[in-house]
């Protein structure tokens, strides 16, 4: 695990108050990943059935620039948002489920080929104060 | 006979992040996916990695990176390629459309943002630096970007072709007509 990941997990993993700006980095994933969600399935539904915007917006009461702007971006969406648009995209509830945020296993894959950090090139750690923010990287070999 | 050495914007820009005017930004959870490339200058990269002034400004800066990597781990992106008709789109084109200058709209929490950038290839933004949208932020060496064709939109777009002929001299963006040219599982807004 990167000592990035690391210390960003530090107060999680240790059960201390968590900093406001690792909630807020946490709060912004959870709605970007319902965002995605709803959105793939919509395209699927487009994709699969040639269902529309406007068949959207008339299935659950909205105008159809309502649900370009509302599909447009994550905005605010509300709970009762995220039903709505669920229940008129495929006639499906959410059903809540999470994952746990510690010990996750890194993925092989950290960008494209063409992108080598190649070893003995470090990235000096930044700290300063309460907010530190300390920048991992995870040296490869040289080919 | 001389050896020719060809140079690909790829080699430019693996030279640009050895000499750490560049950074590859990469999500902070290891186990997410690593669809696209984003690349981030160090203005950028000093936003979202702070240490910022106090919690509001770090709450708000922690909200873009996660927007920031939404680009990299591969989410649908609702794209716009007309200017001025972005909306509330994830990446809009900025007038004029051939100059090639992309904006990330962090719309909410208030305040708004944008970062600016062009793309070196498909899946691969060149993230080069942010702006406030309509809020002075005391933070920021930018004023808000303001109305629509106001000077600091244009003097914006033009700082982003300037920064990009700093670092990539005389490469080219990615010109196109529609977004999968630009960016892979894309919404069109």
């Amino acid at each position: 695990m990167s000592t990035y990941q690391t210390h960003f997990l530090s107060e999680i993993r240790s059960g201390e108050p968590i900093p406001e700006g690792k909630l807020a980095y946490l709060r912004e994933r959870t709605k970007n990943r319902i965002y995605n969600y709803i959105l793939k399935r919509f395209l699927q539904k487009e994709s699969e059935e040639g269902f529309t915007r406007a068949d959207l917006a008339r299935r659950i009461g909205r105008r159809p620039e309502v649900i370009t702007r509302i599909l447009g971006a994550p905005g605010n969406w509300t709970l009762d948002t995220v039903s709505d648009l669920l229940v008129g995209i495929c006639a499906e509830e959410l059903e809540p489920c999470s994952t746990p945020l510690l010990d996750r296993l890194p993925r092989n894959y950290v960008g494209p080929d063409w992108i080598i950090l190649t070893a003995g090139t470090p990235v000096p750690p930044v700290v300063t104060g309460s907010t530190s923010a300390l920048v991992g990287v995870t040296l490869c070999p040289p080919n | 006979m001389g050896l020719l050495t060809y140079m690909s914007i790829r080699d430019e820009i693996k030279a640009r992040i050895d000499d750490e005017r560049l950074s590859l930004l990469r999500p902070v959870f290891e186990s997410d996916p690593v669809v696209r490339t984003m690349v981030i200058s160090n203005d950028i990269k000093a936003l979202i990695e702070g240490p910022w002034a106090d919690v509001s400004w770090e709450r708000r800066c922690n909200r873009l990176r996660a927007d920031l990597e939404a680009f990299v781990t591969g989410d649908v992106l609702p794209v716009c390629l007309t200017p001025y008709e972005a909306d509330s789109a994830y990446l809009g084109r900025l007038n004029k459309a051939e100059d090639e200058v992309w904006d990330i709209r962090a719309r909410d929490p208030s305040p708004a943002l944008r970062v600016f950038g062009r793309f070196a290839e498909k899946d691969t933004f060149i993230a080069l630096f942010w702006s406030p949208r309509s809020v002075e932020i005391p933070y920021s060496q930018r004023f808000p970007l303001g109305p629509r064709d106001s000077i600091q939109w244009k003097d914006a777009i033009r700082e982003c072709k300037a920064e990009w002929r700093k670092l990539f001299h005389t490469y080219n963006p990615v010109h196109g007509d529609t977004p999968d040219v630009y960016v892979s599982n894309t919404f069109l807004v």
